[in-house]
């Protein structure tokens, strides 16, 4: 293949050539030749590599080599003049200027990325970078929510600076977060650059080398944390020492409640195949009452609060790697079926250990039920950076007063933790008040 | 305002009657329109109010009663001639293609041809491959004729009012199961809806459903299936192929980012692929998904009903068919 | 039927002379638009009908103003005998803007309803269907006009015919079919097509009146008309003239129509032309002179210079009309 470009008084330039539909930058390999040595028409030239192959470009011209301008290593976008030949005795000046392409965070080429229309042009407006964004259409079409939902990140991450080591602001706020070294990535995206999946990768993989203490005392055995582990320790430990929690306890009358599942169970069954539980139910509440009370939904951020809008709720899961919160996103804008069905889902992935660190972003409140076991009540650890947490006991026959006289009723114990640098116990109080109203007389969802 | 209920039938039927009243140049050709009122009983009544010189039982010819009703068009005349079975309006072709289409343009504008020419549509009735055809999307494709397909009896009397009082041939397609089988509010004050203008018959923000006569009536129940799935379609009837309204689907697609269109023509070449492209064109950027068509699947159309059945769209092909562009689209 | 003599017609001197200057304007227009044709002043092609010239002006000379005619793909003669002026059918030819059509008909789509011409057309049984229309709306709305069909050997075949003659026979509409049975159907002589007894016998079966009638005698071909139109005004419904003549062009310029006819066949035609008979009949008659014929061709000649002239100058339309006149 030839790479010639028409001759003008500074010889014949040699210009990286297309060489395929999507290609749009090549790197230049090595030279076949040296600067004097004279070349035939067709001969082979210059060793070019594009993302798909290495190929060896051929002369356009007779002469000789006049001029090197791509060193091997840069790369330069189809068209650029990588190099000159001159016609044997023909003195040239060549002052152009190489041109190799400055790494940027540029938007992926449509060839590419598979996205809808809607979501090209969203994350033209909006200057983000598709190959950066999960798909989840069919076949992970990356589709205009998932390119809003990027937006969304992104804005909450003012450094937006292009990076020069090759990878995306989310790449490399991910890896921040988890606290992974960019340089010991291995980048899959285009030109070695490192994609947010890249980093997932990274996290999830099993420690490289497992450094035991140096002494592990009789009747231990000692077992390395995952990075997943250690991060969710650390940020534990962050949680309970920087957010002053205080607790809010009460116990609802679940009467109408149980009454309520029993009558939905076998109708949702039917409709939708989806096994309605109170954990669903609780879902739903909490979502109405936090539409009410949208400062359970304030973060705590150093000296400001930031104020979440997406009523996206977390589920505390018991996995093979602990626990983790996957969540349920616009709970306010799903019925109970859909409720259900992803909570199914979702935990259905966390029973098999393949939560994708998207199902645990985003959530701005979490509700953990202890309810299947044997526990009245507890008191948990907020979620960090949420400021108010939902923990749930079982139901329970206890003994209840009516109008004076003793009975009995199911009821359930329900304790709000709270972050005292956000909300105070007014606040909270109003919330878990609705909230215990909504579980006690379900009808009031109805508006 | 005071309204009642009327059968698609019948609306019709009050259309030509009200403007029969009002127009002594329109008359009624076809083949047992006059004493026996119609096979569709679109007619019921006109003859013993008209009279044979205005409602004309024609012999068994389909091309010469619509040739004589082109020329009585140029020389005076609004003429009405009915297409009993949509198949049979192969016989006609010629008259409707080459010379009531043509004949203002080849003429330099000379002449016009008020033509409204009345032909059914539709199967479901195990009719058979010959009886059941819906022909609309032939006629959009030939410059110089309007193409009217009504799915309510309120849109039904209306567009025949209009199209009785257009210079221009009109071919006005009815669906047969309709006739008796759709009931509507039908205003007894006088009213015209003009050609042109889509009909925005649900309000939704998550998909938009496009679909004409008889297949309006299964969207917009598929729509209330799927909003308590969570899914609010936005039904649109467009009630008119040329000309077409192309703002208002655009517009709505532009909103939802989705779009299905639902027709009982056959699926190739016909009215799903026009609309396709129409709003492929003008809401390209808003599209979220690839557009999906519904057709009647291009096969001849089979006697027995199992058969049949499965050629025609229905609910659970336009749910699907919104399965699949709502995949994904927001939350997992 | 029998050739009629002139003194039993009701046609006085200046009516004969008239039929005459029809019959000679439509051989020189044909000849003109031959060489129109061959000199590239005209797109398309052109159907010429010189040598059938009696039988449209035959026909005309017994229709009102106000009567109609549908004409065919070879449809000059009609249109002129029907009243048509060259100046316009000429720029129509050449595709301008002062065509009778604004150039969007062409020479096979002429109309010009002021003078009640429906329109030339050219699906062969085009105009039947329009015609049948017509005569029903004169039925019913009319001041007893009629509506006249001409045709050709071809459109016999033509399942339109039928139809409508089977409604006009019906419903006494007062529709004249004349075919002008010019012996070639395009390539193929027509008594390879036509079973039976041919047209007039199938519309005597249909329950119609039918003539035949020697379609190069302008004056036969006119009393013959002159039957049919009585009986159409007086309601008697319609009836059918089958009209012998003969086409001297191929079936359209540039086809010279000797590779299926042969010399002797033409000549055989030639020596009854139309026009020559005529000539004799009128010098015989002493309804005119030479020096009077020859002032008339003269006349006529220099119409149809003027004519080539007016049209070549005149401007084609403007690209902007292209889509005006779809709709009313």
């Amino acid at each position: 293949m030839s790479a010639g470009s028409q001759s003008s008084r500074s010889g014949t330039e040699i210009v990286m050539p297309r060489m395929g539909l999507t290609m749009e930058e090549g790197v230049v390999v090595a030279w076949l030749k040296n600067v004097g040595e004279p070349v035939q028409a067709g001969e082979p030239l210059v060793e070019i590599e594009t993302d798909k192959a290495t190929v060896e470009i051929e002369a356009p011209a007779t002469g000789l080599l006049h001029q090197i301008v791509g060193q091997p290593g840069q790369t330069f976008p189809i068209g650029a003049v990588i190099g000159y030949l001159a016609a044997p005795g023909e003195t040239i000046s060549s002052n152009l200027q190489p041109a190799p392409i400055v790494e940027t965070a540029s938007l992926a080429a449509p060839g590419k990325v598979r996205a809808s229309p809607k979501a090209r042009r969203i994350a033209r407006q909006q200057g983000i970078d598709l190959s950066q964004v999960q798909g989840s259409g069919p076949d992970g079409r990356i589709v205009a929510w998932n390119v809003e939902q990027a937006a969304v990140r992104l804005s909450a991450a003012p450094s937006l600076v292009t990076s020069p080591k090759k990878a995306s602001p989310l790449a490399q706020r991910v890896a921040e977060d988890y606290g992974v070294a960019l340089e010991q990535v291995q980048g899959s995206g285009p030109g070695g650059r490192v994609t947010r999946k890249d980093v997932e990768r990274a996290v999830t993989a099993p420690p490289a080398a497992p450094q035991a203490p140096a002494n592990v005392l009789a009747g231990f055995t000692y077992e390395p944390a995952s990075r997943v582990q250690k991060r969710m320790a650390e940020r534990m430990v962050a949680s309970f020492r920087d957010a002053p929690h205080f607790y809010l306890h009460s116990e609802a009358d679940c009467r109408a409640l149980l009454a309520l599942r029993k009558a939905l169970l076998p109708k949702l069954e039917e409709r939708y195949a989806v096994h309605l539980t109170i954990t669903d139910l609780l879902v739903k509440f909490c979502a109405l009452a936090l539409t009410h009370h949208p400062q359970m939904l304030a973060q705590w951020s150093g000296d400001g609060l930031m104020k979440a809008s997406a009523i996206n709720i977390g589920v505390a899961a018991d996995t093979p790697n602990g626990l983790l919160v996957p969540v349920i996103q616009n709970c306010d804008q799903l019925g109970l079926s859909e409720i259900a069905r992803q909570r199914a889902k979702l935990i259905e992935k966390a029973r098999q250990g393949a939560l994708a660190l998207s199902d645990l972003e985003l959530g701005v409140f979490t509700i953990s039920n202890l309810g299947m076991y044997q526990v009245d009540s507890f008191d948990a650890i907020l979620n960090p950076p949420q400021a108010a947490l939902l923990a749930v006991g079982r139901i329970k026959e206890r003994p209840v007063a009516v109008n004076g006289q003793l009975s009995v009723a199911p009821t359930m114990q329900l304790s709000l933790s709270v972050d005292h640098r956000v909300l105070d116990g007014a606040s909270g109080a109003r919330f878990l008040s609705e909230l215990v109203e909504l579980i006690e007389t379900p009808g009031l969802t109805l508006g | 305002m005071s309204t009642r209920e009327l059968t698609f039938a019948q609306a019709i039927r009050e259309a030509l009657d009200e403007e029969m009243s009002r127009d002594e140049r329109i008359i009624v050709l076809g083949e047992d329109v006059g004493a026996w009122g119609g096979v569709f009983r679109t007619t019921e009544g006109l003859f013993q109010k008209y009279g044979p010189e205005r409602v004309i039982d024609t012999p068994l010819s389909e091309e010469g009663f619509v040739g004589l009703s082109v020329g009585a068009a140029m020389t005076g005349f609004h003429p009405v001639p009915e297409i009993m079975f949509g198949d049979f309006i192969t016989l006609v072709m010629d008259q409707l293609v080459n010379q009531a289409a043509k004949m203002r343009y080849m003429t330099g504008g000379q002449l016009h041809v008020p033509l409204t020419v009345r032909a059914t549509m539709g199967g479901g009735r195990s009719s058979g491959a010959q009886h059941s055809q819906s022909w609309h999307a032939w006629f959009a494709h030939v410059p110089g004729l309007k193409v009217v397909v009504p799915s309510t009896p309120y849109d039904a009397k209306g567009l025949l009012k209009t199209a009785l009082r257009e210079p221009n041939p009109v071919i006005f397609f009815e669906d047969k199961v309709m006739y008796a089988k759709v009931k509507g509010p039908v205003p007894e004050e006088e009213y015209t809806i003009p050609f042109g203008q889509a009909d925005i018959k649900r309000v939704g923000k998550d998909v938009t459903l496009i679909a004409l006569s008889r297949m309006i009536h299964l969207t917009l129940a598929a729509a209330e299936k799927l909003a308590a799935q969570g899914i609010e379609a936005e039904v649109i009837d467009p009630r008119t192929l040329t000309p077409l309204d192309e703002t208002t689907l655009i517009e709505s697609v532009k909103k939802t980012g989705g779009a299905v269109i639902v027709d009982e023509g056959y699926q190739s070449f016909g009215v799903t692929a026009e609309l396709a492209a129409t709003i492929a064109y003008g809401a390209f950027d808003y599209l979220d998904a690839p557009v999906e068509r519904l057709g009647a699947m291009d096969v001849p159309i089979p006697f027995t009903p199992v058969l049949e059945n499965a050629t025609i769209p229905d609910e659970n092909k336009i749910i699907a068919a919104v399965q699949r562009i709502m995949e994904g689209r927001r939350g997992a | 039927m029998s050739s009629p003599t002139i003194k039993d017609l009701p046609l006085d001197q200046p009516a004969l002379v008239e039929l005459y200057r029809q019959m000679v304007t439509i051989r020189r227009f044909e000849e003109t638009i031959f060489e129109v044709y061959r000199r590239g002043w005209m797109p398309g092609l052109a159907h010429l009908s010189d040598g059938q010239e009696a039988t449209p002006v035959g026909v005309c000379a017994a229709l009102r103003p106000d009567d109609t005619i549908t004409s065919t793909h070879r449809g000059h003669g009609h249109i002129i005998a029907k009243g048509g002026h060259i100046g316009p059918m000429m720029a129509e030819v050449m595709g301008k803007v002062t065509g009778y059509c604004r150039g969007k008909g062409g020479e096979m789509h002429i109309a010009d309803v002021s003078l009640g011409i429906l329109g030339a057309n050219g699906i062969v049984g085009g105009g039947l269907g329009i015609a049948a229309g017509a005569a029903f709306s004169f039925k019913h709305i009319g001041k007893s006009q009629v509506s006249v069909a001409f045709f050709g050997d071809g459109a016999v075949n033509q399942g339109i015919w039928y139809e409508t003659a089977n409604m006009a026979v019906l419903w006494k509409l007062p529709l004249i079919y004349v075919c002008e049975n010019n012996q070639y159907t395009q390539f193929t002589n027509w008594r390879k097509l036509v079973s039976g007894d041919g047209l007039a016998a199938r519309a005597r079966a249909m329950g119609m009146e039918a003539w035949e009638v020697d379609g190069n005698d302008v004056l036969a071909v006119y009393q013959a008309t002159r039957q049919a139109v009585e009986r159409a005004r007086a309601g008697e419904g319609p009836a059918t003239l089958v009209c012998q003549t003969i086409r001297y062009g191929g079936h359209h310029v540039g086809e010279p129509g000797t590779a299926y006819r042969s010399k002797e066949e033409m000549a055989e035609w030639r020596a009854k032309d139309c026009l020559t008979r005529y000539e004799h009949v009128l010098l015989d008659n002493g309804v005119i002179n030479p020096d009077q014929l020859e002032n008339l061709r003269d006349s006529i000649e220099k119409q149809l210079e003027a004519a080539v002239t007016a049209a070549r100058e005149a401007p084609l339309p403007d690209v902007s009309e292209v889509n005006q006149h779809v709709y009313a």
